[in-house]
């Protein structure tokens, strides 16, 4: 199981990636999670137990060209004033046992999509998460918030 | 999305019309004579003198009361119909009963007349009722049994509806529903039972579920709505 640990404040002299509290030098963390999709592929509420897919993979700097993979184990990924934390326990690795934490809330059946590429080779940075909110009055909502 | 709104609204229209005609279709239970009986032509449910058409005093108050204020209810002093038909609004006289015209008994108190009689059109309580406050003594039915009883007008007055209560007095569309039933007090005198509010509270709450979950229904239905942050 993998400790994985990434913060930045911003710039690339904050940014820190660890496993299992050694310092891992990456020339690029990407992490994908697509769920909470219907028959038609638009967003709807259960999140992870409308099944979906996910990678999460770091290419460290000695060997860009290989993948490693980061789950089964914990990746916490703090961001100014967001905290996100994905986990993934089962040992073949299946996607139904993700959990979603997002600023300390358990987010895994709102979950529509996670990206989060930080790739310090062509100085590109992105995270995104999409929400699916259920309101008892009005609409539901699909919540976009941009990370980074 | 316009059309949800007017689902919304249409509902509400139901619901308000359904709260509107439930306690005029119970009205009837007092008073009032035979034309448009109290209640039918906007008029409380206690009229004096309620008759029927042809100098009968039907059921209903027919003992003496009083009203304050001087709604026109009683002391007509015309010949057709009340004194205030045409144009002479404030002219009523405090007289009891009908001081002239077709089908005065001339009985005192009694307000057996026909022509022209407080419970036909425009008695008291009907359109225009200058009184704020009325208060009267009249008979109040339960059980088989006649009680004096005291009626102060406005709603407190539906606690009377409790003597022989029908269903929909359980519910919260009625206006029974938020009052007690009458309490009879020294003299064997019954006096209204006043506010319900417990009952008040909890159809309050209940409207407010209900709307929650018809908006619910109505308004988001297969609707997502997308936000960025």
């Amino acid at each position: 199981m993998n400790q994985v640990v990434f913060k930045t404040e911003g710039d690339w002299d904050s940014t820190t990636l660890t496993c299992n509290g050694r310092d891992w030098p990456a020339a690029q963390m990407l992490v994908q999670i697509e769920a909470g999709r219907d028959e038609y592929g638009s967003p709807a509420r259960g999140g992870v137990r409308d099944g979906g897919q996910m990678s999460a993979v770091v290419r460290s700097q000695d060997n860009p060209d290989q993948e490693q993979a980061i789950f089964p184990g914990t990746l916490q990924m703090n961001f100014p004033g967001h905290e996100v934390v994905v986990e993934n326990v089962h040992p073949n690795f299946d996607f139904e046992f993700t959990r979603v934490l997002y600023n300390q809330r358990d987010v895994t059946e709102q979950i529509v999509d996670l990206t989060v590429n930080i790739d310090a080779v062509n100085n590109e940075v992105q995270a995104v998460i999409t929400l699916y909110r259920p309101h008892w009055l009005g609409a539901d909502e699909v919540a976009t918030i941009t990370i980074l | 999305m316009k059309k949800n709104a007017w689902g919304i609204l249409s509902l509400m229209l139901f619901a308000a019309l359904l709260l509107a005609t439930l306690p005029a279709l119970a009205r009837p239970h007092f008073g009032g004579g035979s034309f448009g009986r109290s209640g039918s032509f906007g008029g409380g449910f206690h009229s004096f003198g309620g008759g029927s058409s042809f100098g009968h005093s039907s059921f209903g108050h027919s003992s003496g009361g009083f009203h304050f204020g001087g709604g026109s209810s009683f002391g007509h002093s015309g010949s057709f119909g009340r004194s205030g038909s045409f144009g002479s609004g404030s002219s009523q006289s405090s007289s009891f009963g009908h001081s002239g015209s077709f089908g005065s008994s001339g009985f005192g108190g009694r307000s057996t007349g026909a022509y022209g009689r407080s419970g036909s059109f425009g008695r008291s309580g009907s359109f225009g009722r200058s009184s704020g406050y009325t208060h009267s003594t009249s008979t109040y039915y339960i059980g088989g049994r006649s009680y004096p009883a005291h009626y102060y007008g406005g709603w407190g007055d539906y606690s009377y509806y409790w003597g022989t209560p029908a269903w929909y007095y359980y519910t919260p569309f009625h206006p029974a529903f938020y009052y007690y039933p009458p309490v009879m007090g020294q003299g064997g005198v019954y006096y209204p039972g006043g506010i319900n509010w417990f009952h008040l509270l909890l159809s309050g709450v209940l409207f407010m579920a209900v709307l929650a979950v018809l908006a619910k229904a109505f308004s988001s239905k297969g609707r997502v709505r997308y936000r960025n942050y």
